[in-house]
């Protein structure tokens, strides 16, 4: 947590200004990417565990504001399955005795940070929200708790069509309050729905 | 580009402040100790060690004085500097003509900690204690101490100075949600069974503990609104707590010591059975859980008063809410309660209890007119030596409410700040 902070600490105390020989290009870019969830924190089931998934399939839909200065904002929604499994709990008899529970947890979040463009490479950091959700006995319990999370991603666009480019993405996500950190692994695919030369 | 080195410092300095407690040792003696093989020795006999001692060897870590206090199988000793306790056990070696006790020390509020053991003088004290007799003479403690595990290395000696203030109907030593904090790891979990049975080794008479209400109606003992790693654990533990059926919670969730979530029964029942505490303070969160608390309260306090027990369960209303919830239920007149709001809300709900929150002040005034009126104030949650001896001089309540009960326990006997004399604590 202390590594993604200090990151994200340095990445917004460098404020760029705008280089006054370019001329003042804006876009705004929308990606999305599927990709496959990774739960890193600790996964101490409090029942004998039967089978289990670590992480599960997610998906993200980002749009990011192209400017002339260093960093351009941007802002991501993602949704992530992060741990599923089957456990045996020998509850007392009158909460029902032993029984089998299928449990999962999952993430929805929403995150607004800066991010650095170099080459083909785009690195990420931002603070945002999350909803970490639980299902337990096949969906019959449903809840979520919403706490702060500390966000990074690095991107690689390897093909690139005109406006269009594909790469490869990976993202760290860190609930700290909820003590959840993941890692997740994707393709990401989008480009500049909207290009402008702005007037200044 | 330009940089801001300044926001980047502070940040960082920010980020190096959340650095988190490192784990606490809990020191045992290898094998058990010389203990291993001696018969424990009770409370009861115990009890004729209490008193106040003036510290000759350890000053540096236990300050000028020290209280001794006996529970059902321990003997502490509390003392302000470091805000330091030691908890040890007793027993009988030689055939009876040594009396030993082992144990730990440990700074409440920090991770210090170490092995300690101490032996009882003079032998004529020893052999009295050993064979069931009273003593002859105060008793005095010499031994050693050490750091961790490790050897026992600096030199110990507490010498009788007076006994102790008999606190019995006059002043409660209150332990906030059980022995301590969990953030203090003191070995329990906050509002666990296992922490509610350590409380009177850490130098309290009552307890305070946190109720809310699982979905299907269920008292339990847990502080905060949802479940996270802040007090409990389980991959699956997170989520307000009124989301979670009683299987739920202990399906999924476990304490942050890995104790279960117990229910208000089950605490109050390990209360009533396994300890002398002389009350339990039940801080209501939600207004529902007012109607199946009282259910509760009236079923454990018959089952105390049937086995001769003075213990008062005590609803703590601090919430508008709460006590709207509460005066709606119209509860028999004489329910034991306590209001955290103002005075006239303690006498508009005929409470016996008034728990102000210390930083409102000492408002000894106020506290003066309730105790007139035969009415009990019960200070929360004071930690400081500091303030603990000003709202004990200035405001002579009957209780305070504390993460270091055996800190309060130390100032208490040290400033023997009785209360008026006023009605006797139930």
């Amino acid at each position: 947590m202390r590594l993604s902070a200090a990151i994200l600490c340095l990445v917004s105390s460098l404020r760029a200004e705008a280089d006054p020989s370019q001329p003042a290009l804006r876009g705004l870019e929308v990606d999305v990417s599927a990709a496959y969830s990774f739960l890193v924190s600790s996964r101490s089931s409090t029942g004998a565990v039967q089978s289990r998934r670590n992480g599960g399939p997610g998906g993200t839909v980002a749009a990011l504001l192209h400017t002339s200065y260093f960093l351009s904002p941007f802002l991501d929604l993602s949704f992530h399955s992060l741990y599923a499994s089957t456990d045996r709990y020998d509850l007392d008899p009158s909460l029902g005795g032993p029984v089998t529970l299928r449990s999962s947890l999952l993430a929805f979040s929403v995150v607004a940070g800066g991010a650095f463009d170099w080459w083909k490479l785009r690195a990420r950091a931002g603070i945002g929200w999350t909803d970490v959700m639980v299902r337990s006995r096949s969906g019959a319990m449903r809840t979520s708790e919403s706490d702060m999370m500390y966000f990074l991603s690095a991107t690689g666009f390897i093909w690139s069509w005109g406006r269009l480019k594909v790469g490869l993405e990976s993202r760290v996500g860190i609930v700290s309050d909820a003590g959840i950190s993941f890692v997740t692994i994707g393709l990401v695919g989008g480009g500049d729905a909207v290009r402008w030369t702005a007037s200044e | 580009m330009r940089s801001d080195p300044s926001l980047a410092l502070v940040l960082t300095i920010a980020l190096l402040g959340c650095a988190p407690r490192e784990d606490v040792l809990h020191p045992t003696f290898p094998n058990g100790g010389q203990l291993s093989g001696a018969t424990p020795l009770q409370g009861d006999v115990l009890k004729k060690l209490e008193g106040m001692f003036t510290v000759s060897k350890g000053v540096g870590r236990f300050g000028r004085t020290v209280a001794a206090h006996a529970a059902k199988e321990t003997l502490s000793f509390f003392t302000n500097a470091h805000d330091n306790y030691a908890i040890l056990r007793a027993g009988c070696l030689g055939g009876g003509s040594q009396l030993l006790l082992e144990g730990y020390w440990r700074y409440a509020s920090d991770s210090d900690t170490g092995l300690l053991r101490l032996s009882v003088g003079p032998p004529e004290v020893a052999s009295a204690l050993c064979s069931g007799a009273a003593p002859p003479a105060p008793a005095q403690f010499d031994g050693t101490m050490g750091v961790g595990n490790g050897p026992l290395k600096e030199s110990v000696s507490f010498g009788f100075s007076k006994p102790l203030i008999e606190t019995a109907g006059k002043f409660w030593v209150s332990a906030h949600h059980g022995a301590c904090a969990t953030i203090d790891d003191c070995g329990a979990s906050e509002n666990s069974v296992p922490s509610l049975l350590m409380a009177e080794s850490f130098g309290a008479s009552d307890v305070e503990v946190d109720v809310r209400l699982t979905s299907d109606g269920v008292p339990i003992l847990f502080h905060d609104d949802s479940f996270s790693p802040r007090l409990s654990k389980g991959v699956y533990c997170h989520g307000p707590v009124e989301d979670f059926t009683l299987a739920d919670v202990r399906a999924l969730c476990r304490l942050k010591f890995g104790e279960q979530v117990p229910t208000l029964e089950e605490a109050l029942q390990a209360v009533l059975t396994q300890t002398s505490l002389a009350a339990v303070w039940l801080d209501i969160k939600v207004p529902s859980a007012i109607a199946p608390v009282l259910q509760m309260q009236a079923k454990y306090q018959n089952l105390a008063r049937q086995q001769g027990s003075k213990l008062a369960i005590v609803l703590g209303l601090g919430e508008t809410d709460v006590l709207a919830a509460y005066r709606a239920a119209k509860p028999p007149i004489g329910t034991f309660c306590l209001v955290e709001l103002s005075p006239d809300d303690v006498r508009s709900t005929g409470c016996q209890f008034w728990g102000p929150r210390y930083t409102r002040g000492p408002m000894a005034k106020d506290v003066r007119a309730l105790q007139a009126e035969n009415r009990y104030v019960m200070y929360w949650t004071i930690d400081d030596p500091t303030y603990i001896d000003i709202y004990l001089r200035q405001s002579r309540p009957n209780s305070i409410l504390s993460d270091r009960p055996g800190l309060v326990f130390h100032r208490f006997q040290t400033l023997g700040t009785l209360p008026p004399k006023e009605r006797p604590l139930p």
